[in-house]
């Protein structure tokens, strides 16, 4: 084996890797700000179901417990 | 080290100090439980959760639309609902029950995690047979024919009582009235449930007193009490709901809250008075408390002398109990008894609650009745907040007791006498002639043919005896010789070697149930055994009997897992196979059904309710129909939560569940007994009186008084005064006879099968088929049952005035002259020892008082709840609780392995926990355990994957003889042990 | 809406356990992994109590100030969740919370759900509620069902309560004024210090 073959397939593997660094590869970010979370943003709960919850707790009062 | 109650600090010194805000001070022992999650169930625990997991995962994926079952929980007898969350059939999630006034969406651990019933991975999964030592799965035809044909040549060479049918407080009402039903047409009295090794002090000793033996209000009318006397019961663990009615009426009444108990219990931990007693001195600790009160005169004199009848007896036996006495046989200052009887004397109306604490003693029926005489000495019987609040241990042990799951009784506590026959035979349609000879006779000592029909049964607390007794000391014509345990755990009765040498004795071994339990593994057999799986409750639908009376309707939630069968449908297996399955079902419709790839008969459970609704007069299960009962669980929401009383909707004025006594036909609508005795409310709106249970006069050796009532009655009641229980006679001499329809009258004349008018007059209105004489009667404002005195004294028992006695294995030998026990006995078919256990002396070797009782997470032998790891992983080790100083005198350190042997040798290898918990002298060890016997471990001998992930040495291996003089209760609260490092 | 908060009243914990095997259940939480668990005090003593602990969703949560890889987030409801993508299992929570709330799953049988896990409140996590992957890394998400945690909604005694503070407070002073008397809001001031626990 001669050394452009060796070159030839270290580029290649050198390629391979690179191309597995891809940031959308990956679910974590790359640049981060200390103390804000940057990952997949949760979603919010709506106005109803708030309130909803909001009467829900008065079941735990429990009656007339 | 896996064990729940012990746990070092794992998180040092930042839990202690986010704690120091409740206690001041550093947590000592019982903080975070470390896990490995590797040992024990840990191993077992892998492959689980994976195929749990999928199998919500499949669920949560399913698009399907989400249907809401409603059930009731299945462990205790709070009654608890469940909703299930079902999915394409499949039981996805568990929502809170709010509308329950029962619950009101609480539950314990155990409610909180049925739902791993969906997951059912340690079931028994199909119908297995013991083969050469191995086991080996069959097909339930093979099963039925084999079990059939050996139970039919026992039957035939030794006759039917040598087949035991062991019931279960598991089953639904439905189930277990077609269990005791079906027992009568195999033409045995051997038959009983749990109830026996539970309440049946209760029941024997309550209903003696004022004539029915049921809890008397419910969990929520303590919402009520000013004062709480708790004795020998452990809700906080045993009955968890019932801590948030209870602590309501502390918190909202400033209701006292006395707990009494050798340990101090997690219910102590909430009490405003607790009191340390001496294992098995419930007597003594009651009339220590009484005699302050009689000193004082706290008692209600008027409530006295209107409804009770005896208490001049009683009140010369308290005499005796001077407070140096009390304190010498109980350990109790004087000064702390004064102040509990001042303080019940005060706070009134005040509730008492007792549980197995009280009842498992060969005295149990003494500490029942006296627990009942301070309840009608302070006058707080038949109101509101008082009461005998006596919590039943199973979900349906109250169904299941009421509906005949004895070897005494048929349905209805109607005993076993030839009218009890003859009535029931006419509930069933049934030709009395061909019962009679399904059952066998004996042959007296006069050398007469004795009919085994009207003899009581061997009960289950000794059924080993049954097996293992010389056949000539046993009253039946020959021993037990195949068992069938159907829903009953082996491990929670005592004297666990014995019975394993039962087991090894017998022809033949059958286990009915969900789990295998430790019956399958302790019988060192190699063949004659079989393991057929029932389903839980979840798995089919019923009425199921809380422990305030109350019955409740349970959905299907989902269809039975794996070829497990309904409790009913391997009934009608086994009744077809006897050949009485024709008429066995003649009123009960029984359709054609495919339950997984089986098509079986199934017995309509509806069908079933309503036969057991035409039959059940006495306790007045006769208006709860299956259609009533749905409208009340669909209607919830429309009761009061305090008493229980539906307000407008459907339900309008019907308490919840209808608790019994709900008298007459359904149509009647009688709103059902919220308060037993309750005479301040019509008895057509629920009111009552004291039951007419005992003759209207008392024996001349007793002073021949009275027993009616005097100058009390429920309002509106047209007869002032007392009266005995009604008649079709009594309804003549009153003039109401005239009230009857037509149809009432013939049913009446029916039962008495002629016109003739004195055989007419005797009919009465337990028998009287149509309803028409409690109708009649309730019209009038009167009880069916009569109007009498409660009876402080019970001249048929061995102890008519409650007396202490020492326990069988007892360290206080310096009190045997005074308090020894009873004499040996002949009893139920048995000879059963008390002064010949007593009187050798075992407290020299076995110094240590051991007691037994429950866990939060489990219930019962533990089969079940050790079956599912939600549970099983917060108990992980079974244990023995040392108090300090005896361990220190032992060399014994926490955590430690050691051996506690019972003076009849059954020794069990556990786990040491070191605390106060328990008093100097006593040692307590739960009861759910099992799987280990004797330092073995038995987990290879469970059938492959249906080993419960916990398993450990049951208490009742060391636990020892001794039984009650009335009914045969085992003493499981107060025997002897020596503790050694192991 | 003010932000969600537990309460546990040790005069009414009995330690049943009933909150521990709610979640469980509702999460399918796997052997060895404890979200909530009841701790008891002088236990066997006068003066026992209990409490039910897990994550009390700190306002100022130390979890969040010590996480290298800020994995932590707080909702608009004050639910401190976290992303299991984003957690490298370094344990700096674990030893930076005053409640032991965070658990770390032995290797094995949970490795699917992944790095740290803790209560949730039952809010799930950031996935699409209540999809399969939303229940696999953190279990059911109730609150966005309308309901709040099943270990407060299932308490055999109503000590454990769980939902808007404000509204917690409310219930929990006037349980104190019937009573006379209130051991304290277990937990409140390091939980959420100015709360006027």
């Amino acid at each position: 084996m001669n050394m452009r073959t060796i070159r030839f397939f270290s580029l290649a593997i050198l390629l391979g890797l690179l191309a597995g660094c891809q940031e959308r590869e990956s679910e974590n970010p790359f640049l981060k700000e200390k103390g804000v979370y940057s990952g997949k943003p949760d979603e919010t709960l709506n106005d109803d179901t708030r309130e909803q919850l909001r009467r829900r707790m008065n079941i735990q009062r429990g009656g007339s417990i | 080290m896996l064990r729940k109650k012990t746990g070092e600090v794992a998180f040092g010194p930042r839990l202690s100090s986010a704690l120091t805000d409740l206690t001041g001070g550093a947590i000592d022992r019982r903080t975070f439980l470390r896990r490995s999650g590797l040992a024990v169930g840990g191993l077992a625990a892998a492959s689980t959760m994976s195929s749990g997991m999928v199998r919500k995962a499949e669920a949560a994926s399913v698009s399907g639309a989400v249907e809401i079952k409603k059930s009731v929980c299945t462990h205790c007898s709070v009654g608890c609902t469940v909703l299930a969350e079902t999915s394409n059939g499949v039981w996805v999630g568990q929502e809170p029950g709010f509308d329950s006034p029962f619950n009101l969406g609480a539950h314990c651990a155990k409610g909180a995690a049925v739902r791993e019933h969906a997951h059912g991975e340690r079931r028994l999964k199909y119908p297995t047979k013991l083969v050469d030592g191995k086991w080996q799965k069959v097909s339930w035809e093979e099963a039925i024919n084999e079990i059939g044909d050996k139970m039919l040549d026992i039957r035939e060479k030794s006759g039917p009582d040598s087949v035991y049918w062991l019931g279960s407080a598991k089953h639904n009402n439905e189930q277990a009235y077609l269990f005791r039903k079906f027992y009568a047409y195999w033409g045995t009295n051997n038959g009983d449930h749990q109830a026996r090794i539970c309440h049946s002090t209760t029941v024997a000793g309550v209903a003696n007193t004022w004539g029915y033996g049921a809890m008397t209000n419910s969990y929520n009318d303590m919402h009520n009490s000013r004062a709480i006397f708790l004795i020998g019961g452990n809700p906080a663990e045993a009955h968890p709901v019932s801590l948030l009615h209870m602590l309501k009426a502390k918190e909202e009444n400033n209701a006292a809250f006395i707990v009494c108990d050798p340990r101090f219990t997690r219910t102590a931990a909430h009490a405003t008075e607790y009191v340390r007693f001496r294992s098995g001195t419930d007597v003594a600790l009651i009339w220590g408390i009484l005699y302050h009160i009689f000193e004082n005169s706290w008692e209600d004199k008027d409530f006295i002398s209107r409804r009770v009848w005896g208490m001049e007896y009683i009140k010369e036996e308290v005499a005796k109990w001077t407070p140096e006495e009390v304190e010498k046989v109980t350990g109790v200052p004087g000064s702390q008894l004064k102040r509990v009887a001042r303080t019940m004397a005060q706070n009134k109306p005040g509730t008492i609650v007792w549980c197995m604490g009280g009842t498992q003693h060969t005295n149990g029926n003494n500490n029942t009745r006296a627990y009942c005489v301070l309840q009608l000495a302070l006058g707080n019987m038949g109101v509101s907040g008082g009461g005998a609040n006596i919590f039943r241990g199973h979900d349906n042990v109250q169904g299941a007791t009421d509906l005949g799951v004895l070897m005494d009784t048929l349905p209805g506590y109607y005993g076993l006498s030839k009218g009890a026959w003859a009535h029931w035979s006419r509930v069933w349609e049934e030709d009395l002639d061909w019962l009679k000879g399904r059952f066998g006779t004996r042959k007296d000592k006069d050398g007469k043919d004795k009919a085994m029909m009207n003899e009581k049964g061997i009960p289950v607390s000794r059924w080993i005896d049954g097996v293992l007794e010389a056949k000539e000391n046993i009253d039946q014509p020959d021993n037990v010789r195949a068992m069938v345990f159907w829903g009953h755990a082996p491990n929670s009765q005592t004297r666990l070697p014995d019975m394993q040498k039962a087991m090894a004795k017998l022809d033949l071994l059958v286990v009915v149930d969900p789990f295998p339990t430790m019956s399958a593994v302790m019988h060192g057999r190699k063949d004659g055994v079989y393991l057929l799986p029932a389903t839980t409750q979840f798995e089919t639908h019923g009425s199921v009997t809380a422990s305030n009376r109350s019955l409740q309707w349970r959905e299907k939630v989902m269809d039975p897992l794996f070829e497990s069968l309904p409790d009913h449908v391997i009934m009608q297996m086994f009744a077809e196979k006897f050949g009485f399955a024709d008429r066995f079902f003649r009123n009960i419709k029984v359709e054609e059904t495919k339950i997984g790839k089986l098509t079986v008969k199934e017995p309509s459970i509806e069908d079933t309710l309503r036969e057991i609704n035409r039959g059940m007069w006495t306790i007045g299960y006769t208006g709860q129909s299956p259609e009533r009962l749905k409208m009340h669980m669909a209607n919830q929401h429309t009761f009061d939560r305090t008493t229980l009383q539906a307000r407008g909707g459907p339900a309008d004025g019907d308490y919840y569940g209808l608790p019994w006594p709900s008298w007459g036909t359904p149509e009647m609508k009688h709103p059902g007994t919220p308060n037993l005795y309750d005479n301040s409310k019509p008895v057509a709106e629920g009111g009552l009186t004291f039951r007419a249970r005992f003759g209207v006069k008392a024996p001349d050796e007793w002073g021949g008084a009275n027993m009616l009532a005097e100058g009390a009655y429920s309002v509106d009641s047209e007869i002032k005064d007392g009266y005995p229980e009604f008649t079709y006679g009594m309804l003549r001499k009153l003039g109401w006879d005239g009230d009857l329809t037509a149809d009432e009258l013939a049913a009446i004349k029916k039962v008495a099968g002629t016109d003739d008018q004195e055989k007419l007059d005797k009919i009465n209105w337990k028998v009287d088929l149509s309803g028409g004489i409690q109708r009649v009667a309730i019209k009038h404002g009167c009880a069916p049952f009569g109007n009498a005195k409660a009876r402080t004294v019970v001249w048929t028992f061995p102890d008519p005035v409650p007396l202490h006695r020492e326990p069988l294995y007892t360290p206080r030998r310096d009190l045997l002259p005074k308090y020894a026990t009873f004499k040996d006995r002949h009893m139920h078919r048995l000879p059963t020892l008390y002064e010949s256990i007593q009187k050798n002396d075992f407290s020299k070797e076995y110094p240590i008082i051991l007691t037994s009782g429950r866990l939060v997470e489990y219930e019962g032998g533990g089969d079940e709840t050790r079956s599912n790891p939600w549970l099983a992983e917060l108990q992980q080790d079974m244990f023995v609780e040392i108090n300090p100083v005896d361990a220190n005198d032992l060399g014994i350190r926490n955590g430690d392995t050691v051996w506690v042997e019972g003076p009849e040798k059954g020794k069990v290898k556990v786990m040491a926990m070191v605390t106060e918990r328990v008093g100097r002298g006593v040692a307590f060890m739960p009861f759910h355990f099992g799987g280990h016997m004797q330092g073995e471990d038995l987990r290879a001998n469970y059938p492959a994957g249906a080993d419960p992930y916990v398993l450990g040495e049951a208490t009742n291996t060391a636990q020892t003889y001794g039984y009650d003089a009335v009914t045969q209760m085992q003493e499981s609260k107060t025997t002897l042990c020596k503790i050694a490092k192991a | 809406m003010a932000r969600m908060k537990f309460l546990c009243d040790a005069e009414r914990c009995i330690e049943c356990n009933a909150c521990v095997t709610a979640c469980k259940n509702e999460h399918e939480v796997p052997w060895g992994v404890n979200r909530r668990r009841v701790v008891t005090i002088n236990d066997g003593k006068p003066g026992e109590r209990s409490i039910s602990v897990a994550c009390m969703h700190c306002s100022d949560a130390p979890c969040m100030a010590v996480c290298p890889v800020d994995c932590f987030y707080q909702s608009a409801e004050g639910v401190v969740l976290h992303n299991k993508d984003l957690c490298i299992g370094c344990g700096y929570c674990f030893y930076a919370c005053p409640f032991g709330a965070p658990q770390f799953p032995q290797v094995g049988n949970f490795g699917s759900r992944g790095k740290m896990d803790k209560c949730t409140f039952c809010a799930g996590g950031p996935e699409e509620a209540n999809s399969d992957t939303e229940f696999k890394k953190y279990g059911r998400n109730r609150l966005a069902e309308g309901k709040l945690p099943l270990c407060a909604e299932m308490c055999a005694t109503k000590a454990l309560l769980a939902g808007d503070g404000d509204q917690v407070a409310n219930i929990y002073r006037e349980r104190v004024v019937g009573r006379g008397f209130g051991s304290g809001a277990w937990g409140w001031g390091k939980a959420y210090p100015g709360s006027g626990s």
